[in-house]
């Protein structure tokens, strides 16, 4: 029995080919266009360490694929297998992994250096975030600098006291409260959050600060920032919690410092 | 290529062979399976809430447990009525086991806190899983020893011998976990 | 026994058989069936996504619980990412690839008569089916199915009242994957007593094609991999339903009221549940990567390049598995350490499958091709083995995750490498090895075709959704507009839901083909490919296998 054989196979891989570098041509253009949010706080080696992968991404992706098509094309009517090269495999895996551990060491000191604090002579911002089905309660210890206790028997949704603040606790009298999923910093000054959860699975992902932390409940996370521009940038939870995910929106307002105290006392009178 | 079928009452090496790759499997994972369950335990144990009680049942499981370990033991080892005594220890032991471990997780369920402690939590849930296997292992057992008894009792009962001590020791395992260590 | 064909009844010939290649058959049938199933909520899941205020009046006649006045429910757009991700999992892919392919293809490729186990493999198949109604029953619990992604995280999943599907769809949910967990295991010791104890006399490992060492290694794996998940699973079940805290902390205040008990741990699933899930994606990987090396053999007409190698990395591949599984929790909080000790491992296991890449390279270059449709498949598993790896790198970073962590570039990724190299080892799968199963070839104008659509629209459903991701778009959202700097990506998530709509129309041409060749199809000879490996040596389908025969010796 006869097989039936394509017998555009060249023109096949011809459409192949072009189809492929239209493709990648259109995405080098969507990525100018569709790329990250300006970056605002000081975690510009996640860009960094984004367009390296990119470009190595890039070129691994545009060999292997024109590999493919030198392939199709040449079409050999009989084969040449050349003799067993240990040399080259050899050489291949090595390549392979040199590059690997290069990424690898570069995410590693990204790793270090983002996670390590300004250690300036200022003292960080502390906030506290706390994620519940389907907003976020953020508030600063005051000037104490002490957070007031909380408890979740005393959570009061109709009296606005979703965390459960202990009012009668004198660390409690000077928290600021901000309006539920509204957070305001000043520019420029070290930020240490400090991240727990009400409820579910929540994270808390800021898209031009390039933040995310998962949001636990039982556990309290910490990590710094500093922002670095001003505006108003979005809060998107990361973790599917609950049917209101999707509008689990909140917004992160940075002021000028000068401006920031009386932004605080705008918002929170 | 000529083919010969070659017919036998008894088991072929190959189908032997079968099935104790595919017991030992089976025991890799349900090691697997109590690893995962220890390894939330160890976990555990280490948050303040962690007060483990103590009780005299798990002696009284442990001894069971040793004991169908000693019946398989006499079994395999002898021949004619001892080897029958054996297997009457085994399943005797088998079924004080399962009564006993059903009698401690009835009572566990049905107390007043129920599984709210964590220490009964994973009391529960380790010897209901064990509970669970040791009736698939008694069952495989039995029918392996049934299946082996006309042609080659021998392999059966290795295989019968190799998850009656798995059980056993799966069993002093969870024990040492819930009770044995500081 | 085996001649006498008529005295077997219908119900013992094709539905209780015996006979591994009727249940492999079954296998693959129901997987077909439950592929449609998991393709229209993925439909219903895109559509959402690129359209959040469309008027799904025509679907909510049929399906009235999930949507009001027209207008789908949040739960229900978490029900149905839910529902396809764990179908399209567990219930196509593992069931048709393991369960379809392997237990047709097992006992031929090693030469015996069937699996060690008939009996039991028969049973398996049917847990698995019963598994399947079970998953789909969640669809009719009454306060909605399962909807806490197929990842489950507690306290989303144990706590009733988190969310609707948190009821008895939960349950339910926990049931079905039980069940097909032990279908899954019984056919993993089936598998491995096969292939390590039934070969035919002198033929080594080494003689075997690379689709029965990835059986191999896909059954170690299951039976190492999913009892994580049971003890998990169990977990779950006790703390919904018998007062435990095993992932509940304490102080969880849900819609105001405080809920009792509590000090347990939710990141303890998360460890647990990812133990075997990152095995589970290279289960689903790894025939694949057997069937691409065993059609380049085929279809060049010289053995793979470096098959040792091949062997040796898909051993490395399923070792390091079990090694990597915290990147998936990079962001939970987890200590600097750990991460760094995962991004090792993440990075370190694109080794060997680099491996594979170049030796593939080689299989090809300066060797004839005969571009039959399963080679066309094998060449697009090649395609999407590379970008779907390399995103993968990108992910293995700790830093550059926390960017892309729940966004949709996670979702490009796994569609790429997972779902769509294993999508295309059905493919190439059932082309290649239709003649083996029905004596008929199918048509290679429509297998071209559907080739050429799916090839091309698959690549413009998810490449496009890299960049959703870079940008920031997060996964499972009903809305993503809420967010005002996601909604410039409008106008590329309608392109991508127009390409998965095109995808899905796309699949027609499969089906259609299936359907026509078994009757129509140009009818087959004993090896119409010209390959080397056992299972076309059989010649035309005998009668079912005795059970308790031996295997015949053979003699020279």
């Amino acid at each position: 029995m006869q097989m039936e054989f394509p017998r555009n196979a060249g023109r096949l891989a011809t459409a192949f080919a072009l189809l492929t570098v239209a493709f990648v041509a259109w995405s080098a253009y969507a990525i100018a266009t569709a790329a990250l949010p300006p970056l605002a706080a000081n975690r510009g080696r996640i860009d960094a360490a984004i367009s390296l992968n990119l470009i190595i991404s890039g070129v691994v992706f545009l060999g292997a694929h024109l590999a493919l098509v030198l392939v199709l094309i040449r079409r050999p009517r009989e084969a040449r297998i050349p003799k067993e090269n240990v040399r080259i495999e050899v050489l291949w895996t090595v390549l392979t992994a040199a590059v690997l551990v290069g990424l690898l060491i570069n995410s590693e000191i990204d790793a270090r250096a983002l996670s390590t604090s300004s250690g300036g002579p200022e003292e960080p911002l502390i906030v506290e975030v706390v994620a519940q089905q389907f907003a976020w309660n953020f508030r600063f210890p005051g000037e104490d600098g002490i957070f007031g206790r909380t408890d979740p028997r005393l959570v009061d949704q109709a009296e606005l006291n979703f965390i459960g603040l202990d009012k009668r606790d004198p660390a409690a009298e000077d928290d600021i409260v901000m309006p539920q999923s509204l957070l305001i910093l000043p520019e420029g000054r070290e930020v240490r959050i400090r991240l727990r959860s009400m409820d579910v699975i929540h994270s808390f992902f800021v898209a031009s600060f390039r933040l995310k932390r998962d949001a636990m409940p039982g556990i309290a996370t910490e990590f710094s920032f500093i922002p670095t521009a001003t505006g108003m940038f979005e809060i998107a939870c990361a973790e599917h919690c609950g049917l209101g995910h999707y509008r689990m929106r909140g917004v992160v307002e940075v002021v000028s410092r000068v401006d920031w105290p009386a932004k605080i006392r705008e918002v929170t009178e | 290529m000529r083919t010969l079928a070659l017919a036998s009452p008894s088991r072929s090496q190959a189908e032997e062979s079968a099935l104790r790759v595919a017991v030992v499997a089976a025991l890799s994972a349900t090691m697997m399976l109590f690893a995962s369950l220890a390894s939330a335990l160890l976990v555990r144990r280490a948050f303040e809430d962690w007060r483990p009680a103590s009780a005299a049942w798990p002696w009284i499981l442990l001894g069971f447990g040793l004991a169908a370990s000693a019946g398989i033991e006499i079994a395999a080892r002898s021949q004619g009525r001892r080897r029958v005594a054996g297997f009457a220890i085994v399943g005797l032991s088998s079924s004080l086991y399962l009564a006993g471990a059903l009698f401690v997780l009835g009572s566990l369920a049905s107390g007043e806190l129920g599984l709210s402690r964590p220490h009964d939590a994973f009391i529960a849930l380790l010897l209901g899983v064990h509970v669970l296997h040791a009736i698939l292992g008694t069952a495989f057992a039995a029918r392996v020893l049934r299946a082996t008894s006309g042609g080659s009792p021998e392999s059966g009962l290795a295989l019968a011998r190799l998850v009656t001590h798995f059980l056993t020791a799966l069993l002093v395992f969870i024990l040492i976990l819930l009770f044995g260590l500081q | 026994m085996s001649g006498d064909r008529g005295s077997q009844g219908f119900i013992s010939r094709y539905v209780f058989s015996l006979d591994h290649r009727v249940i492999g058959l079954q296998y693959l049938l129901t997987a077909m069936a439950m592929a449609i199933v998991g393709g229209l909520l993925a439909l219903l899941v895109r559509v959402q996504i690129a359209w959040p205020d469309h008027d799904y009046t025509w679907i909510s006649k049929i399906l009235p619980g999930g949507f009001d006045g027209g207008v789908m429910k949040p739960e229900f757009y978490a029900a149905l990412f839910t529902m396809h991700g764990t179908i399209m999992i567990f219930f196509v892919l593992s069931a048709a690839l393991i369960g379809g392919f392997g237990n047709y293809l097992i006992p031929l490729q090693v030469g015996a008569r069937d699996m060690a186990f008939p009996r039991l493999n028969a049973l398996s198949y049917w847990i698995y089916a019963v598994s399947s109604v079970v998953i789909l029953a969640s669809f009719f619990a009454p306060s909605g199915p399962a909807a806490s992604g197929w990842t489950a995280y507690p306290p989303l999943s144990a706590l009733k009242g988190a969310i609707p599907g948190s009821n008895l769809g939960q349950d339910l949910w926990l049931v079905a994957m039980a069940l097909f967990i032990v279908s899954f295991t019984l056919g993993g010791l089936n598998f491995l007593a096969t292939i390590m104890a039934m070969r035919r006399p002198g033929l080594s490992m080494l003689g075997l094609p690379l689709f029965t060492w990835s059986m191999f290694f896909v059954a170690i794996l299951g039976l190492l991999a999913f009892p994580s998940l049971t003890a998990a699973s169990i977990m779950l079940l006790l703390d919904r339903h018998a007062g435990s805290s095993f992932f509940l902390p304490a102080g969880v205040v849900l819609s105001g009221d405080l809920v009792p008990g509590g000090g347990g741990s939710p990141i303890l699933w998360q460890h647990l549940f990812w133990f075997l899930g990152h095995p589970e994606v290279y289960i689903l990987m790894l025939p694949s990567l057997g069937i691409t090396s065993d059609l380049f053999t085929v279809f060049t007409g010289r053995r793979v390049f470096g098959y040792k190698s091949m062997v040796i990395a898909m051993a490395l591949i399923s070792g390091m598995s079990f090694l990597v599984w915290g990147h998936h929790m990079f962001v939970s909080g987890m200590s600097p350490f750990l991460g760094s000790a995962f991004a090792i491992t993440t990075t370190l296991i694109a080794v060997p499958s680099g491996i594979k890449v170049f030796n593939w390279i080689a299989s090809l270059w300066n060797r004839p091709l005969r571009l039959s449709t399963p080679m066309l498949w094998a060449l697009g598993i090649f395609s999407l083995f590379v970008t779907g790896g390399l995103s993968g790198i990108w992910l293995g970073q700790t830093q550059v995750d926390i960017q892309l962590h729940d966004t949709a570039f996670v979702v490009a990724h796994f569609h790429i490498i997972m779902a769509g190299a294993a999508l295309f080892g059905v493919f190439a799968g059932v082309h290649y090895w239709f003649p083996l199963f029905f004596g008929r070839m199918m048509s290679e104008r429509l297998g071209i075709a559907h080739f050429l659509t799916t090839f091309v629209f698959y690549y413009a459903t998810f490449f496009p959704m890299h960049l959703a991701g870079i940008r920031g778009q997060i996964r499972r959202v009903y809305d993503p507009y809420q967010y005002e700097y996601l909604q410039p990506l409008a106008a590329m998530n309608g392109f991508i839901t127009w390409a998965a709509i095109a995808l899905a129309v796309s699949q027609l041409l499969f089906f259609w083909n299936f359907f026509t060749s078994l009757r129509g199809g140009a009818r087959a000879g004993v090896n119409p490919w010209g390959a080397a490996s056992l299972e076309w040596t059989e010649g035309e389908p005998e009668g079912p296998a005795e059970p308790e025969a031996l295997n015949p010796v053979v003699e020279r």
